[in-house]
């Protein structure tokens, strides 16, 4: 059978008793509210018998109201809770608890929440950045290489005679062909041993039997290359 | 023990409406064989009202609560 609001499973009406009282108790204290506010509203002469009833009345009316009032929603809600309509009341203790445990609980959601909104944040793309360095560093390179280019590598230089350094805009000279290919062409992240410097490996080959002290300079400046990168 | 205060709580209702309807006369401030002042007829009126409500809030509660004990007992 299913009970309807205000009645048990069998019918019975529950809660009318309850209402029952508080309205009555409800009707005390607009009452005595009332009683309170006559003398003044309808002018009752000051200090009478009139006045001092109503005023005493009133006051008096209002309390017991009250206190009945209370004692009747007390009593209702009791009632509720053992027909399991409210929750059964937990000790303090555990309230404290529990009300501990939803602040802790809170806590570390707002934490979670706030650590997510930083890993969304957008991160710099790897490929990008080595991609915009490469762009930096290219011009940079090529002068490196052309410089490199320039030396003469049949002509053994003497251990103590400084290496000519060329001016790479008024006369610049042709680089071989594979290893000017291979500086324009786009390195691949991570692939830092690459054609370029290859490149600076080849040269005294091609040179044929050069100098020991050429090949170590230029061995150097393919090593500066290779930490610039 | 909250049921009783509360059963009290009505009765102290039911002789407060009471009280306002003697106050005039028990208190001389309205003359018998006369006509009724304001006063007079605004205490009869609450306190006869008052007295009436709590009167039958009270029978209507204590009727709930032996229908409860009614319950309780067929249940026991």
């Amino acid at each position: 059978m299913e009970s309807r609001p205000g009645r048990d499973v069998a019918g019975r009406d529950v809660a009318g008793r309850y209402i029952a009282g508080l309205c009555a108790s409800a009707l005390g204290l607009c009452g005595g509210g009332w009683l309170v506010l006559t003398p003044f509203a309808f002018g009752y002469p000051g200090r009478g018998r009139e006045a001092m009833s109503a005023l005493a009345t009133g006051g008096g009316l209002i309390v017991v109201a009250t206190l009945t009032l209370v004692c009747w929603a007390l009593a209702w809600r009791r009632r509720l809770r053992a027909d399991g309509v409210l929750p059964p009341r937990q000790p303090a203790s555990v309230q404290r608890k529990t009300r501990r445990s939803a602040r802790r609980q809170a806590r570390a959601e707002r934490l979670v929440r706030t650590s997510r909104q930083r890993e969304l944040e957008p991160a710099p793309d790897p490929a990008q950045v080595l991609t915009d360095l490469r762009a930096l560093l290219t011009p940079l390179l090529s002068a490196a290489e052309e410089s490199v280019a320039v030396m003469p590598p049949q002509e053994p230089v003497p251990a103590q005679a400084p290496l000519p350094v060329p001016e790479p805009a008024q006369a610049p000279l042709p680089v071989p062909e594979p290893a000017g290919e291979a500086s324009r062409e786009v390195q691949a992240p991570g692939h830092l041993r690459g054609t370029r410097s290859a490149s600076f490996f080849a040269l005294p080959r091609q040179a044929g039997p050069g100098s020991l002290t050429q090949g170590a300079e230029l061995l150097m400046v393919g090593t500066g290359e290779e930490e610039s990168w | 023990m909250v049921s009783r205060l509360a059963m009290g709580g009505l009765v102290a209702l039911f002789l407060a409406g009471a009280w306002l309807v003697a106050a005039p006369f028990a208190l001389r401030f309205q003359p018998a064989g006369e006509v009724w002042t304001g006063a007079t007829r605004m205490d009869m009126a609450l306190g006869g009202t008052l007295a009436a409500v709590s009167f039958a809030a009270f029978f209507v509660a204590l009727g709930g609560r032996i229908r409860e004990m009614y319950a309780e007992g067929c249940r026991g």
